[in-house]
């Protein structure tokens, strides 16, 4: 793998002290690897040690990468919000918090839609069916939707103040939201419910031994793998910025040289005469 | 506060009144909300006694989707000959430009509501009772879209792609207006009112919420190049 | 084990889903270090 010196600062897509002594090549490399272990091992703890579930059986081996990564999603989206949040707020206004919420945006997306993608496999086995309008799934489903719109605006707009301004106000007004449409797909739904409240986000409270020990260690090892790519994400979106501005100086010293020779000629026109 | 209800009509009062001359929602929007009403019986055969248990749902997606043009409406017209500029040098209060452009929104969308409910009870052949709540949800439920509305068409004004980008930005975030609008409906014309109130409380939070997002959102989203 | 296809798909899809985001990252980082390092570019 070539050298990718993504923290140095040397081209005018300053990446900040701090993260330039944090987020070291080797650091991250280290991270990279206590992830892709971390997420070994749960493999280890969920399919073999941890015992299949009295009800549900082996599909319950699923739970112990559904939630978790359920978890990130939303933390990628409170990350998001509050990275918007440290945008807009005069006192820490910084480019790098914009780009720490769009790039934990992406990842949430990856995070909610295998969140959902889990659930339907987990859903067959057990209830029967690949989806049902729970209220856990409902609100999850919003939730990519939200995230899906945050990404495509930025998309849509090219100049990097103005899409850092508007998409962070529109991750605030979206995670607003999220209480709101929590509460009433909630309400809605469970009124539909025989009983208790059944679904995928919660696990039987009498967990226990290793079981408990897999989904524990499910948390900590999602948690990880998120930091990780969260943090090249980071850095990938420092350096894109720095493209962009070279781009878009090279375009204006480009106009200007034109510019100039324009004026030349202009000139020598009339000096013919 | 007299100032600020001043501005709020002044904006107000310029979007409906080029809605007025141009009557883009009365002759495109409104059609439209009906075909959309024809286009569910054709859908959903109206034999099999189906529309009208499902009338509530169709006619707050028939208002959605005719909101959508709506707000995407009153934010184009802001695109031509240099609006937005305008607005910003105006000296409004950008908490009265939200509102103002809201109630415009509000407006436009009562004017669509009443002749698409209207219809809609003449042809999906439903029985009118609980009016009290149907027009309570109904201004509620239509407060909180043009709220939401005018925020999230502002996001994505003066964007090529908005007329895809604003239903992808409002949809999800309106859905808990539509989940309560269509039971508080369908708690209405079932004789069962008071199953509506939760669905009222959520709206009010709803609109509230969005009204009040909106009149702090505005300030740093104008003052934008 | 029973249901061993929706327990082993659901494993490989979250492995293949966060590798392959990780491998697209770093292919992007090091097309942006390379164009980083070749210095201002007319277009």
């Amino acid at each position: 793998m070539s050298d990718s010196k993504g923290s140095t600062a040397g081209d005018g897509a300053s990446v900040a002290a701090i993260e330039s002594r944090l987020l070291t090549e080797g650091n991250l490399r280290a991270l990279g690897v206590v992830a892709v272990l971390g997420l070994a091992v749960l493999a280890f703890l969920g399919l073999s040690v941890a015992p299949p579930d009295r009800y549900q059986g082996d599909a319950q081996r699923l739970m112990y990468v559904h939630v978790p990564t359920a978890l990130m999603g939303f933390t990628a989206f409170a990350v998001t919000t509050a990275a918007s949040g440290l945008y807009l707020w005069r006192r820490t206004r910084n480019p790098r918090w914009d780009r720490l919420a769009a790039s934990s945006a992406e990842l949430g997306v990856v995070f909610t839609a295998l969140t959902l993608g889990l659930g339907m496999l987990w859903g067959k086995p057990v209830w029967g069916e690949f989806w049902t309008w729970h209220a856990r799934l409902v609100t999850t489903a919003v939730l990519l939707f939200l995230y899906l719109g945050y990404l495509a605006l930025r998309r849509m707009i090219a100049d990097p103040g103005t899409r850092a301004r508007r998409s962070a106000l529109a991750a605030i007004v979206a995670f607003a939201d999220v209480p709101v449409v929590y509460f009433s797909v909630d309400w809605w739904r469970s009124l539909h419910q025989k009983g208790t409240l059944v679904n995928g986000g919660r696990f039987d409270p009498q967990i226990h031994g290793t079981m408990l020990l897999a989904l524990m260690w499910g948390f900590g090892a999602m948690g990880v793998a998120y930091a990780y790519l969260l943090a090249r994400r980071f850095l990938l979106a420092a350096m894109e910025e720095g493209i962009e501005e070279r781009m878009l100086d090279a375009a204006i010293a480009e106009r200007l040289a034109e510019a100039e020779l324009e004026q030349a000629a202009a000139f020598k026109a009339t000096e013919v005469v | 506060m007299r100032r600020l209800a001043a501005e709020v009509l002044l904006v107000a009062g310029k979007d409906l009144r080029i809605e007025m001359r141009s009557r883009v929602v009365l002759n495109q929007v409104l059609p439209f909300g009906g075909l959309v009403l024809l286009l569910f019986a054709f859908a959903l055969d109206p034999d099999r006694g189906l529309l009208p248990r499902v009338a509530p749902g169709l006619f707050w997606t028939a208002v959605l989707l005719a909101a959508l043009l709506a707000i995407s409406r009153s934010f184009a017209i802001e695109s031509a000959h240099g609006a937005r500029d305008g607005l910003r040098l105006s000296a409004l209060d950008p908490a009265a430009v939200f509102f103002g452009k809201a109630l415009g929104i509000v407006t436009e969308l009562l004017a669509l509501e009443i002749p698409l409910a209207s219809g809609m009870f003449v042809f999906y052949d439903l029985e009118g009772q609980g009016w009290g709540i149907l027009v309570l949800s109904s201004l509620l439920a239509t407060t909180g879209l043009a709220c939401a509305g005018a925020v999230y068409g502002a996001l994505a004004g003066g964007l090529d792609v908005r007329e895809t980008l604003l239903p992808l930005l409002l949809l999800p975030v309106v859905a808990p207006v539509m989940l309560a609008a269509t039971r508080s409906w369908e708690a209405a014309l079932g004789g069962t009112t008071a199953d509506a109130w939760p669905w009222i409380q959520v709206m009010t939070v709803f609109a509230v919420l969005y009204a009040a997002l909106g009149a702090l959102v505005y300030g740093p989203l104008l003052e934008e190049t | 084990m029973e249901n061993a296809e929706y327990v082993f798909t659901g494993w490989a899809l979250t492995g293949v889903v966060l590798f392959t985001y990780a491998f697209r990252v770093a292919r992007r980082t090091r097309r942006a270090a390379r164009s980083l390092g070749r210095g201002p570019e007319p277009r």
